[in-house]
């Protein structure tokens, strides 16, 4: 019965610590003045830049629980806002995430909406614009979210696949922060607080990330992200040759053509 | 034999030089060429060629900051994998060059009256310099650089045989490559303990190439005194060489290149052909020039010259003035087997009804044996593609929440009866079915066929060449697919002649006729791509899809030579590109226009098209291009 709702990945929480997030321009005053005037937002930019790691280090600045869903493509409306279930001889209704954060007055993040199905983009509409309500067809109820619900979403431009673009009656309807990878200073500093590897060696792998970026347009469609190069020291940390790990991290998750691989590998071997 | 080999061995370092006679397996360049231009494209962050060249008397590079030039095949080692790993030291070196500002001497070399001496020494000073700096930034390279030093080292000639001043170079070499000087002659002897510890100062991974030149203005006054003319010494393998005349020479190219790369040639001069280098004659108003330069001398009496200068980057074209243009209305005779369509007039915000004829042109057949050939040049990329392809082929999938089918949804059913206990009724959608879902996309690729995809490229070739190839590919991963797609050219000569040609129609099998036709696709002259985009549109339009998709391929904006330019150009095709949204086909647009940025946007949207910057890449940009847009 639980099936298929441990499908769609709820990670409801307070944050309890603070994660770490160090901030690249003014994203954290955006976000705040976006919160604080009840504002959908769109996050946009590459997988791995640290989009998902900035809603949780939001919601522990302001004190709001934090609700995740991981969208895909069986992802439906009922599964966002609810259903009833049978339990014993009765009927319990059992409120979806979106509900939930709702109710709670959380940040409801919709992690990768793209992926979802097109009808259930729509059901949060009616909660992006200032009426804020989400109407629970089943229940015959329309909930007003309290002025503490946000509702933030994170999209990946770099899809550009035709069947799968945001449609634009969606997207206007937020607030956007671009991401992009941080700046080198900054990277280092991610990089090295993440995994604890020394600076030495972060700066080297932030200087192999830098040389596969130089690589994107080159068959190359989603370029070594921080998130692989965290990975990437974390196993170094763990006593991983660092060749090797770098090869694991960063070469076989983004590159399939040979060729590219190849470059991929010479360069890791100049750099470490 | 074992014993032979070790004696040979020995003998071989005993007399230097000869060790050099012994022949080892060869690593031809063009095998590595692609990995090495990826990993210069990495390690630099530059768009740096690799070419061919052939080093005298042994192997070495250089760079014109274009280009990195490398010998044709390398053989210094019994071991290929150090045969390679010469050439990426040959590579990173050259990079490092360019990075740390080695080749920044403007005119440094003037002040010198043996320049050579001057280069030379300056070569050795600044590439202690690099050296230290790879090793401090790049541990990974230390293992290959010690090689590749001890090889060079061994491989030094002889000093006997050289002048003073050569045999304290020779000497300044071998102390750089932590090797013997050997024994130089007494006149020599002096200046070359003085010049090692500058070479120790040379070596400073902080130091700047302004260092460098201070250094060796003082090695220069204590070198050039010996006596004798000075005579350039053989470069060290893996540092290769510094050519300052080959910098100078981009340096200056890159100075005369028109920015923006698109010229647009004065209005009055607007009716001019251009000839190419295939003598093929071919009216433009712009000359798309990249990422060349040129300089447009327009003889209006006989041929204009455009630009030529040495390098081979230069497109040379000669001008030719056709003949007058005639004022433009619509006779009967421009009517006659031609599709009317309007055109947008922005300044009058209103559509001019009738306005272009539009014929439908047979395409002259190319070589059959074109395609096998564009497929056996590619073929690793096309393997890649049509495993890339493959994998778009959806695999049958549940479709849940069906309202027929052979399985029973159970989480559907689940939700129902729930739904029914609570008083509410059901949606009946309780059924699965296991069925491919159809993609259901039929696409046009609409190919600008105007004259300047007749420019040349740096490597000698034309962009249409490259389009050409592109489409081969995109044909053969799209055999994969059950995707209806369609091919089209376009060009145009005012709007009274609007062409269009059917390389490949929707309901037509990828066979011989449509390979010959795509071999025959040639560059004709102007580019108006509002009635294009309007009879493709009405063509996708007739069909039933989900999802229908015209892509455009262009090289730069919208022009014809009867006032269809500029604002009045882009605005009609914006408009036609908004019939289609009404009609619900999308538009994407491919272009090779490097400043597509300034007016695309605003013509197809934000998002709804891609600048490929290195048309060499096309052929495989573009199916993937296509994979990328309809990836479910």
């Amino acid at each position: 019965m639980g099936l298929e709702l441990d499908r769609i990945q709820v990670e409801k929480a307070f944050i309890e610590e603070e994660p770490y997030y160090l901030p690249v321009g003014n994203e954290v005053e955006v976000f705040t003045a976006a919160y604080k005037n009840r504002l959908p937002v769109m996050l946009k930019g590459p997988t791995g830049c640290g989009k998902t790691r900035f809603v949780q280090h939001m919601a522990y600045r302001l004190g709001r629980p934090l609700i995740t869903v991981a969208c895909h493509d069986d992802l439906t409306a009922s599964d966002l806002v609810g259903r009833y279930l049978v339990r014993g001889g009765d009927t319990v209704w059992v409120d979806g995430p979106l509900t939930e954060a709702v109710k709670l007055g959380a940040i409801c993040y919709l992690d990768e909406i793209v992926e979802a199905r097109k009808d259930t983009t729509v059901v949060i509409h009616p909660l992006t614009d200032d009426r804020r309500i989400l109407p629970i067809e089943k229940l015959g109820r329309v909930l007003k979210a309290p002025p503490e619900f946000m509702l933030v979403i994170s999209y990946n431009p770099g899809y550009q696949s035709l069947l799968k673009n945001l449609k634009h009656s969606t997207r206007q309807r937020f607030v956007a922060i671009e991401f992009t990878f941080p700046p080198r200073r900054l990277e280092v500093e991610i990089v090295a607080h993440e995994s604890g590897v020394d600076r030495a060696t972060a700066e080297a792998l932030v200087t192999l990330g830098e040389q596969i970026r130089n690589l994107k347009d080159r068959g190359l469609e989603e370029p070594a992200s921080t998130r692989l190069l965290v990975y990437a020291a974390q196993l170094i940390k763990t006593g991983v040759e660092p060749r090797l790990a770098c090869e694991v991290a960063l070469c076989g998750p983004i590159a399939d053509e040979p060729e590219i691989q190849r470059a991929i590998r010479e360069l890791i071997s100049t750099v470490f | 034999m074992a014993l032979w080999r070790r004696l040979a061995g020995r003998v071989g370092l005993a007399i230097g030089s000869a060790a050099r006679q012994i022949r080892h397996p060869s690593l031809p360049l063009r095998q590595v060429e692609k990995v090495l231009t990826l990993f210069a494209a990495g390690f630099s962050g530059l768009d740096l060629a690799i070419k061919p060249f052939r080093p005298k008397p042994g192997p070495s590079a250089y760079t014109d900051t274009a280009t990195i030039y490398l010998p044709e095949a390398i053989s210094e080692f019994p071991d290929q994998e150090l045969n390679f790993g010469l050439y990426k030291l040959m590579v990173s070196y050259q990079c490092a060059q360019l990075r740390y500002g080695t080749l920044e001497f403007d005119g440094f070399f003037d002040e010198f009256d043996e320049p050579e001496l001057a280069v030379d020494l300056y070569t050795i000073l600044e590439h202690q310099r690099v050296e230290a700096r790879l090793l401090r930034d790049y541990r990974g390279l230390r293992p290959l650089i010690e090689a590749c030093r001890a090889d060079a080292a061994r491989k030094r000639p002889a000093l006997h045989n050289l002048s003073p001043k050569q045999q304290v170079v020779e000497g300044l070499i071998r102390s750089a490559l932590n090797a013997e000087a050997g024994n130089l002659s007494r006149t020599a002897l002096g200046s070359w303990e003085r010049a090692r510890r500058v070479l120790a100062q040379a070596a400073d991974p902080e130091a700047l190439a302004v260092h460098t030149q201070g250094l060796t203005r003082f090695l220069y006054a204590e070198i050039a005194a010996l006596p004798g003319r000075y005579e350039r010494v053989r470069p060290v393998h893996y540092r290769g060489e510094i050519r300052p005349d080959r910098v100078a020479d981009v340096k200056r190219s890159r100075q005369q290149t028109v920015e923006p790369a698109t010229l647009h040639i004065a209005p009055d001069l607007a009716e001019f052909e251009i000839k190419t280098p295939a003598h093929r004659t071919r009216p433009v108003d712009h000359l798309v020039v990249r990422p060349e330069r040129v300089l447009v001398r327009p003889d209006r009496r006989e041929r204009g010259a455009l630009a030529p200068d040495a390098s081979e980057h230069v497109i040379i074209a000669d001008l030719t003035i056709p003949e007058q243009v005639s004022p433009v209305t619509l006779t009967e005779a421009d009517r006659q087997g031609a599709v009317l369509y309007p055109e947008w007039n922005y300044q009058l915000q209103t559509y001019l009804p009738e306005w272009c004829a539009l014929r439908d042109r047979p395409l002259p057949k190319g070589r059959p044996q074109y395609v096998d050939e564009v497929l056996a040049r590619y073929h690793g990329q096309a393997v890649t593609l049509r495993r890339q392809f493959e994998a778009l082929r959806q695999d049958p999938k549940k479709l849940r929440r069906q309202p027929e089918g052979e399985e029973i949804d159970v989480d559907a059913v689940v939700e129902a009866l729930a739904d029914l206990r609570a008083g509410l009724s059901p949606r009946e959608n309780w059924y699965a079915t296991k069925r491919t879902r159809r993609r259901d996309i039929a696409v046009a690729f609409l190919v600008d066929l105007s004259g300047s995809t007749g420019g040349w490229l740096p490597n000698g070739r034309r962009i249409i060449d490259v389009e050409k190839e592109a489409l081969v590919l995109l044909c053969e991963a799209l055999q994969i697919l059950d995707d209806r797609y369609a091919i089209f050219g376009f060009t145009s000569s005012t709007r009274r002649q609007c062409d269009f040609f059917t390389v490949k129609a929707f309901d037509e099998t990828y066979d011989e006729t449509v390979k010959a036709r795509l071999a025959g696709l040639d560059t004709f002259s102007y580019t108006r791509m509002g009635p294009a985009i309007r009879h493709a549109t009405r063509l996708l339009a007739a069909l039933d899809a989900r999802v229908r998709l015209l892509l455009l391929i262009t090289d730069g904006k919208p022009n014809d030579f009867d006032g269809y330019t500029g604002v009045y150009a882009v605005e009609d095709t914006r408009q036609a590109l908004l019939e289609a949204a009404q009609l619900q086909v999308r538009t994407f647009c491919l272009t090779i226009d490097s400043q597509a940025r300034q007016y695309m946007p605003w013509m197809f949207g934000e998002g709804n098209y891609t600048v490929v910057d290195n048309v060499a890449t096309l052929p495989v940009r573009l199916p993937n291009l296509y994979r990328a847009l309809t990836t479910t």
